[in-house]
């Protein structure tokens, strides 16, 4: 597939996505774009906000429109990892045990809730994110194709929950907020019909397969040696910024990568732009850093935009 | 292998025994051989030392040896004072300080110290190639400071070459400046001992049989004349510069001089106008043309008309004289001339004395005894000749003049000399050079010692002394045109004279050309010329402390420049040509307000200018979309380049405020 | 190695260094260096090469000799733009500090300073030294556009310990005259307490769990079953798992979470001083962390709830540093 010619052509199917999901999601097109972006890239995305503010509704929108299956898990303090994964049981009448799937098999999981869970079943969900695949009981299952996780927390603030670790918020591709809608937003919201209702009836515009093959695409679009030397710059001013306890991770750097790719190509583009790596760095890489003690009192993504504002293009 | 051979080459010590090698090679032909052994050793071992540490000797055995090259430098040149002894020695005791030298501090004094040997060396030779190798090496000891320098930053030998070069090369305008503007005083501060052998070459103040045929193997040129007017023809270039009176049989000799005063010349005709740079000799005579009308200032005029400076020249000199051709002494021969020019030696070449007696008997008149005798040495078989047989034994005029009869001018000058003298006629024995070659490329005679020449003269009553050269009767061609054609067709040439083809020769003259210039502008620069140069810039005369000022300011200026020119600082290259031309673009917007912050994209950047120039929004996004093309699509053409470039020309930025 | 400048005696040094630490800028993070503070003088070598001209120069004047005379001019022409270009090897160099990774007292602080450029110059062997520290040269070629370097700080004290004045000198190209400046930049460092060798045993009375910190190690709860590595203990094969499947696997377990150990000023002896009780605090915090232990430390003024990992860690440390500091 030669992406140049058919890069117009694409980011209008995709264009026409966002509308769509846009319709039950008001107000909130950039947080979409991140979310396409994020589904673009292949990785999976962790949407860190409130409680209400449509968290679910975004990942189910987003499922409804590029055809996938969804499912849901609740996560509680008591959800044990096989709860999730799936389990194997004898089976009295074969004498054999037989694996029964969890709710991971699925194409687009909603993780919801995911701090309020035990690390012992974020890590089970996490390693089938990072694997592709379900190890239960020395056999491996594959998981579909697309597969995508869309995790949801709460800030980390409020009481009762397991922060994920560091090391496990790297398995994100991405982490947005969504954050209130403005009054106008709001309005519509109110004044609008069912939510949930609508969804059913949104129309499928991008297939699954579709879906793979432009994930392919992504891998296609161009960065020229000066993008490279951009990102490689903000790369190591991460590292040497005072800000930061520790700068972003070669892994982090990847991550950059993709995201921007599937930035440019959303956006109708061959090629990446320096553009691209500034709209989605902060959600890139804004969990992936550790605010210095020093600095405790600034907001991170403040951080990660001033980051960006310091490195020259 | 190579990995060692690499080591080493990274070593500092290597940075240091390569300069010194190189500061001290053009003093080893001059060094007795067994000192270039000894350094070769010594220089051997510490080079091994940079991989087997064991090879540092000891400070003991190191005093040792240096007490042992003291000796030995006091045996052969019997001082260590000097010129030569007291180079050699310190270039002998530098090479045993290297092998004790470990560290930094101990290599800077080697490297200061090389630039000592450096200049020693021109106290022997200050032609063109000196001051090239000189460059050079100066380039090498810029290197190892740059390498002793540069701690740990392992810069690479193309690196430190081109700092190197570039750092020499822009010293050089300061080098010039001071040089010229540099206030030089004439004499010397202080007498160094003279060195009696330090081996130049030239005429001696003595003539034996040989002598001349062996000066002839050299090159080398003696001095140069430029003339005012034309040339006189070559046959009458005769270039004087001692008379020998005292023969013992063997070798002619000055003899002791007189106090007599100097006979009246009288000049006929227009005399010839001509100038002499006269390359360093170390001894004080001057040359002149037969027979100059005056000395220069400063320089006595005796009475063999003779040009004698008061110091030896050691430095280039040049010396304007006047000189005729057609002249005529008129005087009596005085008792002491007459005397010491009819004494022949006792017992000595017998025969030849018997054949000018029996002349005197045969002819009555004395011009017809010079002409017999001319005539002789042209019709008997005798030979014009570089490799004369030897003829020892008490009697070598008689061996030549009647057995061997090969012969090169002083055989022939001398026995004429004595036979004139046995058949009563005054006769004297001259010495100088004869002809030169005329450079097509600048018309300047050079002057070889390959032309030196003797002749003799004799007194006649009615003339006074007359040059008589009986070569000129045996080989014309020799007086006439040059050596080279005067000599036999099978004769065994000196290698110049074999070297000298065509293309050969004209390099030569060309050398030659560039070789007087630099003689005569650089080697030859001193007070005189100073002040010569000053007055034709300046029309006046210039004083001393005005030129200290002037030397202060120029050398400030030049500096000032060159620090500015080369390192000004320079805002980071910029090589791709579209990137070139949207920093302009970007550049020329930030004068009219909207100035690109330096993490702003293109595309944002193109949005906000167009904001303010809505009229100008077409060519923007036409200009950004090119340099993104260029920039993030790698995709460039040329057209596209010119294309942006007139955009970007065309702009228009008359902010339209709607 | 001192600060002491070449050629000069210590007083004059010093007074220079008083003077020119007047003019210096104050709180910032970045200085360009430019020639209003750089100060340049020869080096010992650069004096004597002067020597060895000023004899060369007599002898060429004594005995007229031209190409001593050039040699004299070119040697010293070298000498001159060798000054110009060690001036020029500091001019514009621009340097930022960055804080230090918090360190124990009594290691050295490592200031990480990054030289960056507004020319195409190459900078080369410029050094960096704080008084009584050591030396560290550093290289910014043409070809790069910023470089790195630590520089080291012995720390003596816990808190905050700044970056002192910085001399910055050069030698390069030719090692004939020496350029230099003082910087002050803003960075600090955090100072752990050092610590101590040999704490008393950690006194468990009192504690909600009597457990060792030892058996604090992972070894609890069943949490599932993973393929072997090399390496794993025997006695934790899944024998079961192995004989269904067929292939090698591993039980892990999971720490109970729920094991909480308070670390207090009080359990010290008040015969030890605050210095001794803050470094025998900073070894438990090491000591727990490194069991994997749920910890928490109460002391005078400060009190953090148990919880493990990286940045709880820190956070004690970080109050041990500052105790008795209003920061």
């Amino acid at each position: 597939m030669n992406i140049s010619n058919q890069a117009t052509q694409i980011r209008d199917t995709l264009q026409q996505a966002g509308n769509s999901i846009g319709q039950i999601i008001l107000g909130k097109r950039r947080q979409i774009d991140l979310a396409l972006t994020c589904l673009l890239a292949g990785g999976h995305l962790l949407i860190e906000d409130l409680p209400g503010v449509g968290k679910t509704t975004l990942a189910l929108t987003l499922a409804r429109t590029f055809g996938l299956d969804f499912r849901r898990v609740q996560f509680t303090s008591d959800l044990l990892p096989a709860d999730v994964t799936g389990i194997s049981i004898y089976d009295a009448t074969s004498q054999q045990f037989k694996f029964h799937p969890g709710p991971i098999f699925t194409q687009v999981l909603l993780a919801d809730e995911i701090n309020r869970t035990t690390p012992k079943t974020q890590s089970a969900l996490l390693e089938a994110m990072e694997e592709n695949q379900v190890t239960q009981d020395g056999i491996s299952r594959a998981l579909p194709k697309p597969f995508f996780v869309v995790a949801t927390q709460n800030p980390s603030e409020q009481i009762g929950t397991f922060p994920l670790p560091e090391s496990q918020l790297d398995r994100f591709l991405m982490r947005i907020e969504i954050g209130y809608p403005d009054q106008q937003a709001e309005r519509e919201l109110l004044l609008g019909r069912d939510r949930r209702q609508q969804i059913a009836q949104l129309p499928v515009i991008i297939n699954p397969q579709n879906l793979l093959a432009l994930q392919k695409a992504v891998e296609e679009i161009h960065e020229s040696k000066a993008l490279l030397d951009y990102l490689l710059a903000l790369i190591r001013s991460s590292r040497l910024s005072p800000w930061f306890s520790s700068g972003l991770s070669p892994r982090a750097g990847l991550a950059l990568q993709k995201c921007a790719r599937a930035w440019a190509l959303l956006h109708g583009r061959d090629h990446v732009l320096p553009e691209d790596v500034q709209q989605v760095m902060p959600s890139v890489a804004a969990h992936r850093l550790q605010i210095h003690p020093d600095h405790q009192q600034d907001n991170i993504d403040e951080l990660v935009r001033r980051l960006i504002m310091q490195v020259p293009v | 292998m190579n990995q060692r051979l690499s080591s080493i080459s990274r070593d500092p010590a290597f940075w240091v025994i390569l300069p010194l090698t190189l500061v001290i090679l053009p003093h080893l032909p001059r060094l007795p051989l067994w000192m270039p052994i000894l350094m070769l050793l010594l220089f051997a071992v510490r080079l091994g030392a940079i991989s087997e540490p064991r090879l540092i000797l000891h400070k003991f055995w190191l005093f040792v040896i240096a007490v042992l090259v003291s000796i030995g430098t006091i045996m052969h040149y019997g001082t260590i004072f000097g010129k030569a002894a007291g180079t050699a020695l310190l270039i002998c005791l530098l090479a045993i300080k290297l092998l004790e030298s470990r560290s930094t501090r101990d290599y800077m004094l080697l490297i200061a110290l090389s630039f000592f040997i450096i200049v020693t060396n021109f106290l022997f030779t200050q032609n063109i190639p000196t001051a090239v190798y000189m460059l050079c090496t100066v380039v090498v000891l810029v290197m190892s400071l740059i390498t002793l320098h540069q701690g740990d930053a392992a810069l690479d030998l193309r690196w430190r070459l081109q700092a190197a070069v570039k750092l020499v090369a822009l010293s050089i305008p300061l080098m010039l400046v001071m040089f010229v503007l540099f206030p030089r005083i004439s004499g010397p501060l202080w007498h160094m001992p003279d060195d009696a052998g330090s081996g130049r070459t030239g005429l001696g103040e003595t003539m034996s049989p040989g002598d001349i045929a062996q000066l002839i193997q050299s090159n080398e040129v003696a001095f140069r004349v430029e003339f005012t007017d034309n040339k006189p023809s070559q046959d009458q270039l005769y270039w004087r510069a001692l008379v020998l009176w005292y023969f013992d049989g063997r070798t002619w000799e000055q003899g002791k001089q007189n106090e007599n005063p100097r006979p009246t010349l009288e000049g006929h005709g227009q005399p010839v106008d001509y100038t002499i740079t006269l390359e360093p000799h170390e001894k004080n005579w001057l040359f002149a043309l037969d027979m100059p009308e005056q000395a220069p200032p400063g320089v006595h005029y005796n009475n063999n008309f003779l040009l004698r400076s008061r110091e030896p020249i050691n430095t280039l000199y040049r010396y304007s004289l006047k000189s005729f051709l057609n002249y005529r002494i008129e005087y009596q021969l005085s008792r002491w001339e007459k005397s010491a020019g009819l004494k022949i030696p006792p017992d000595s070449n017998p025969r030849s004395v018997q054949l000018g007696q029996q002349w005197r008997t045969q002819f009555n008149h004395d011009e017809a005894i010079v002409n017999h005798a001319l005539q002789q040495f042209n019709q008997q078989d005798y030979v014009y000749t570089l490799q004369p047989p030897p003829t020892p034994g008490a009697h070598p005029v008689d061996a030549f003049l009647f057995n061997t009869r090969r012969g090169f001018c002083e055989h022939y000058a001398g026995s004429f000399t004595l036979l004139m003298r046995a058949a009563g006629i005054p006769a004297r024995v001259v010495l100088g050079y004869q002809g030169g070659m005329i450079n097509p490329v600048n018309q300047v005679l050079s002057v070889r010692q390959s032309d030196a020449h003797a002749w003799a003269e004799v007194w006649l009553p009615e003339r006074g002394w007359v040059r008589v050269d009986p070569t000129a009767a045996i080989a014309p061609q020799r007086v006439e045109r040059n050596l080279d054609s005067a000599l036999a067709a099978d004769e065994i040439r000196p290698l110049y004279m074999q070297l000298d083809n065509s293309v050969l020769k004209h390099l030569r003259f060309y050398w030659d050309a560039v070789d007087n210039r630099w003689k005569q502008w650089v080697i030859g620069y001193g007070p005189k010329l100073q002040q010569q140069l000053m007055r034709a810039l300046f029309n006046r005369e210039i004083h001393y402390s005005e030129l200290t000022f002037m030397l202060m300011a120029a050398v400030g200026f030049v500096a000032l420049m060159i620090a500015w020119l080369s390192f000004k600082s320079r805002a980071p290259k910029e090589t791709d040509p579209v990137q070139k031309l949207y920093l302009q673009f970007c550049d020329r917007l930030a004068k009219r307000g909207v100035a690109r912050n330096i993490s702003e994209g293109p595309v944002d950047f193109a949005s906000r200018a167009a904001q303010l120039y809505p009229s100008q929004q077409h060519a923007i996004d036409l200009i950004t979309k090119i340099y993104i093309n260029s920039r993030y699509r790698s995709r460039t053409s040329t057209d596209q380049t010119e294309k942006m470039q007139s955009l970007i020309r065309n702009l228009n930025y008359s902010p339209d405020k709607s | 190695m001192t600060t002491q400048l070449p050629l000069l005696p210590g007083f004059m040094a010093r007074g220079i260094e008083r003077w020119a630490a007047q003019r210096l800028p104050k709180n910032t993070d970045k200085i360009c260096l430019d020639r209003r503070r750089i100060y340049i003088l020869p080096t010992r070598n650069g004096m004597i090469f002067s020597l060895v001209l000023l004899v060369i120069l007599a002898g060429a004047i004594n005995y007229q000799n031209s190409m001593g005379y050039l040699l004299t001019f070119l040697t010293l022409a070298i000498m001159l733009l060798a000054m110009i270009a060690t001036h020029q090897n500091l001019n514009r160099l621009c340097i930022t500090a960055v804080n230090a990774q918090s360190v124990f007292n009594g290691q050295a602080a490592k200031f990480s300073l990054t030289l960056s450029r507004v020319t195409q110059r190459d900078y080369i062997n410029i050094s960096f030294q704080c008084p009584e520290q050591t030396r560290v040269a550093a290289h910014l070629p043409a070809t790069q556009n910023n470089t790195h370097i630590d520089l080291p700080v012995m720390t003596t004290q816990r808190g905050y310990c700044a970056l002192p004045r910085i001399r910055v000198f050069t030698e390069f190209p030719l090692g004939l005259f020496h350029a230099w400046s003082w910087i002050e930049l803003q960075g600090r460092c955090l100072v752990y307490p050092a610590p101590a060798e040999h704490p008393p045993e950690f006194d468990r009375r009192g504690q909600q769990s009597g457990k060792h910190a030892s058996e604090l190690s992972g070894e609890d709860e069943f949490a599932g079953i993973r393929t072997y590595q090399t390496g794993d203990s025997p006695k934790r094969m899944a024998w079961k798992s192995i004989a269904r499947s067929g292939t090698w696997q591993t039980k892990t377990f999971h720490a109970d979470s729920d094991e909480e150990i308070w670390l207090s000023w009080q359990q010290l002896s008040d015969t030890l001083g605050i210095e001794q009780r803050l470094s025998i605090l900073c070894r438990w915090i090491l000591d727990a962390h490194r069991h994997g232990s749920k910890y928490g430390m109460d002391i005078p003024g400060t009190r953090i709830e148990p919880g493990i990992g990286q940045l709880h860690q820190q956070q004690c440390l970080r109050a041990l540093a500052l105790f008795g500091f209003s920061r």
